[in-house]
């Protein structure tokens, strides 16, 4: 490793122990764990409610609590799996499989334990990754003009939008609501009103803010009204003896966790895959290479290692395309992309030279999560756990109180409460109606960004759109953004070749 | 109506309303007269192409299936009376926050929220919560964020009531 590199990553450390950003990273580790828990607040949602109250603070202390909140929800998410079958967030589905069928055989303990283990060491592997590919990939994208970021942001765009198959068409559409929305209020470039209908508060266009609260936030606790009664009350283990390991449990798990620790991290880089993608992969890489594959789904402790780790790697390599390209691969680093941008900071490549005090200790502060997070998820476990036994009925009317206050820091003004209603209405639409809202999201996000790229590149080029294809880059770049949207039907087609053979 | 039909319908119209009004759009005085129009327009196309597409695949599919509605998960027969009360407490919270201010509206809002859906039977314990919240929220906001909430403002309520005249 450079030595430039030990040099930054050491004042990173030096950023991150600073004991305000140190105390908010223990807080946002313990916030996101908690909410990681409860099912229906994964972190976008999470970050995205307490996105204004970073308003307040220096910006490094701000990503540092906003990463803390995601690590922490990625450890958090699986506690409702293994205690009650439900997982707090998509990721933690495959922590469901085994880490259930263990708690229900008396094994919660080890289950708690090896999940937050695994997360730990998922986490730290994926940090030093992390800091090996971060300057190279930034170095790389200082390459990039207009039309090599237009056509980047197309990609990272269509890969979000073509995860599946049956989904393609409507992530496409979910895309373009997104890009619309951002096309509200005076335009930048020429000073004309868009789409304002004569009013003063949407001159200024619509908040990034308000639409992520309003359709993760607000959206998602209205979809989650349809089943509020049918779900009922749930009762959740409360009592545990000692939360770890037996020696035969850990040389069954400390395999699959190196394993499957690279394949999370290679798929979280990937613009859209996400963490669902990744602890899914991962549990059937594990029950395909196992010797006793008939255990998995029967409470055996690697089907839960394995996914945990890829899950945690994931969030870590997530946040290389975000940092480096400034483009965002999930819904929630654009939360935290956007965050960026309200300090008035330009996440990419220059983010490293100059501000190095943030990129690093960002990044250092990472190392630091997953200790304080492995401290948080084993000895006080027991404790955490509690949350889930809030009852949803008493919990949501809270969290639509926080997102109302949330959206009120923005402006100090309440005008927006009506535009975070309706937006939390498109959300419940686009969720009753199974329009994936991530797409949305990372267009409401880079939209902007998108359009001014656009207009350069064409004003550059004075207006012919072979501009776009000017460089090597651009024409990989647009391979990929076809690949992408062409790779759920080749997919499927190897599938059912496969299935005929 | 199957819900990809109703996912076509909305994009196809949403793209069409979007267009309509991109034309509406002033022209830039500086530089190309329609650059402000060029990206909305492109978004349009898209969005009215891909609810063709949408209602199109849909079609297939219905055909496929010999029509039919596309299954849908159980749900609770009151869920409609929460979504449609949490709406309209939401769009009234909006209008009442600066006049009322923010414990009086809170207080309100919160109140009425939890009765709806923590159910009026548990009266008590949504006194309890709305109070504790609405506190311990501005003592956040106000000590440890620095953030001032509005207050109650009588000149303001007095204006959105038409009550004219000073006390």
């Amino acid at each position: 490793m450079e030595s430039s590199v030990i040099n930054n990553l050491l004042l990173g450390f030096s950023v991150a122990v600073k004991w305000q950003n140190f105390g908010m990273m223990i807080v946002g580790s313990a916030l996101g764990t908690v909410l990681g828990m409860l099912p229906g607040l994964g972190p976008s949602t999470g970050i995205a409610l307490l996105l204004p109250l970073t308003f307040v603070m220096t910006p490094e202390m701000a990503l540092i609590t906003m990463c803390a909140v995601y690590y922490g929800a990625m450890f958090g998410g699986s506690r409702s799996s293994i205690l009650l079958n439900i997982p707090g967030d998509g990721a933690a589905v495959a922590s469901c499989f085994d880490g259930y069928p263990m708690a229900q055989q008396g094994r919660a303990e080890a289950a708690l334990a090896i999940s937050a283990i695994a997360s730990f060491i998922g986490g730290l592997i994926s940090c030093v990754a992390f800091v090996a590919v971060a300057v190279p990939v930034a170095r790389f994208a200082l390459r990039f003009g207009p039309p090599e970021y237009f056509v980047l942001m197309v990609f990272a765009l269509a890969a979000t939008a073509a995860i599946s198959k049956d989904a393609l068409l409507k992530g496409l559409i979910s895309m373009f609501i997104g890009l619309m929305i951002t096309t509200v209020g005076i335009d930048l470039q020429s000073g004309v009103q868009r789409f304002t209908f004569g009013s003063v508060e949407l001159q200024s266009g619509i908040d990034f803010v308000v639409v992520i609260i309003g359709v993760y936030g607000l959206g998602e606790i209205l979809k989650e009204y349809q089943t509020l009664r049918i779900k009922g009350e749930t009762h959740v283990q409360k009592k545990f003896g000692r939360i770890w390991i037996t020696w035969e449990e850990w040389k069954r798990s400390w395999l699959p966790i190196l394993r499957q620790t690279p394949v999370g991290f290679f798929i979280g880089v990937l613009p859209g895959a996400g963490g669902t993608i990744a602890a899914m992969m991962s549990y059937n890489n594990e029950k395909q290479i196992s010797k006793h594959p008939e255990e998995f789904g029967k409470g055996a402790i690697e089907g839960l290692a394995a996914p945990e780790a890829a899950n945690n790697a994931c969030s870590i390599g997530a946040m290389i395309p975000m940092f480096t390209l400034g483009i965002p691969g999930s819904g929630t680093t654009a939360v935290m992309l956007g965050a960026l941008m309200i300090y008035g900071i330009q996440p990419g490549p220059l983010l490293f030279q100059n501000n190095p005090e943030i990129a690093w200790g960002v990044i250092a502060s990472l190392f630091l999560s997953s200790v304080v997070c492995a401290i948080i998820n084993i000895p006080l476990a027991g404790l955490l756990v509690r949350v889930l036994a809030v009852p949803p009925r008493v919990l949501y009317p809270l969290v639509i109180g926080m997102a109302f206050l949330g959206v009120y820091t923005i402006n100090y003004s309440a005008a927006e409460f009506v535009l975070l209603t309706l937006l939390g209405l498109l959300g419940y639409f686009m969720k009753c109606y199974k329009i994936p809202t991530a797409p949305l999201i990372l267009a409401v996000v880079v939209g902007s960004s998108m359009e001014q790229t656009f207009r350069q590149s064409l004003l550059m080029s004075d207006g012919s759109p072979a501009v776009f294809f000017r460089s090597s880059i651009c024409n990989v770049l647009w391979l990929l953004a076809v690949l992408s949207i062409a790779w759920p039907f080749i997919s499927d087609w190897r599938q059912k070749r496969k299935r005929s053979a | 109506m199957r819900r990809d039909t109703v996912v076509g319908v909305f994009s196809t119209v949403l793209g069409g309303f979007y267009g309509a009004e991109t034309l509406r759009i002033r022209s830039a005085t500086i530089g190309n007269p329609w650059a402000p129009r060029v990206f909305p327009l492109g978004i349009a196309f898209f969005l009215i192409a891909l609810g063709v597409a949408v209602l199109a695949v849909d079609r297939k599919k219905a055909a496929r299936e010999g029509g039919g509605t596309q299954g849908a998960n159980p749900k609770d027969p009151g869920y409609a009376k929460l979504i449609v009360g949490t709406l309209v407490l939401c769009g009234a919270y909006g209008f009442l926050f600066e006049p009322l201010g923010y414990i009086l509206s809170t207080l309100c809002f919160m109140f009425l929220l939890l009765m709806l859906v923590n159910e009026p039977k548990r009266w008590l314990a949504n006194i309890v919560i709305t109070f504790v919240f609405t506190f311990a929220l501005w003592g956040a906001f106000v000590y440890v964020f620095d953030i001032m909430l509005p207050p109650f403002n009588p000149d303001t309520v007095r204006e959105m009531f038409g009550l004219g005249g000073g006390i």
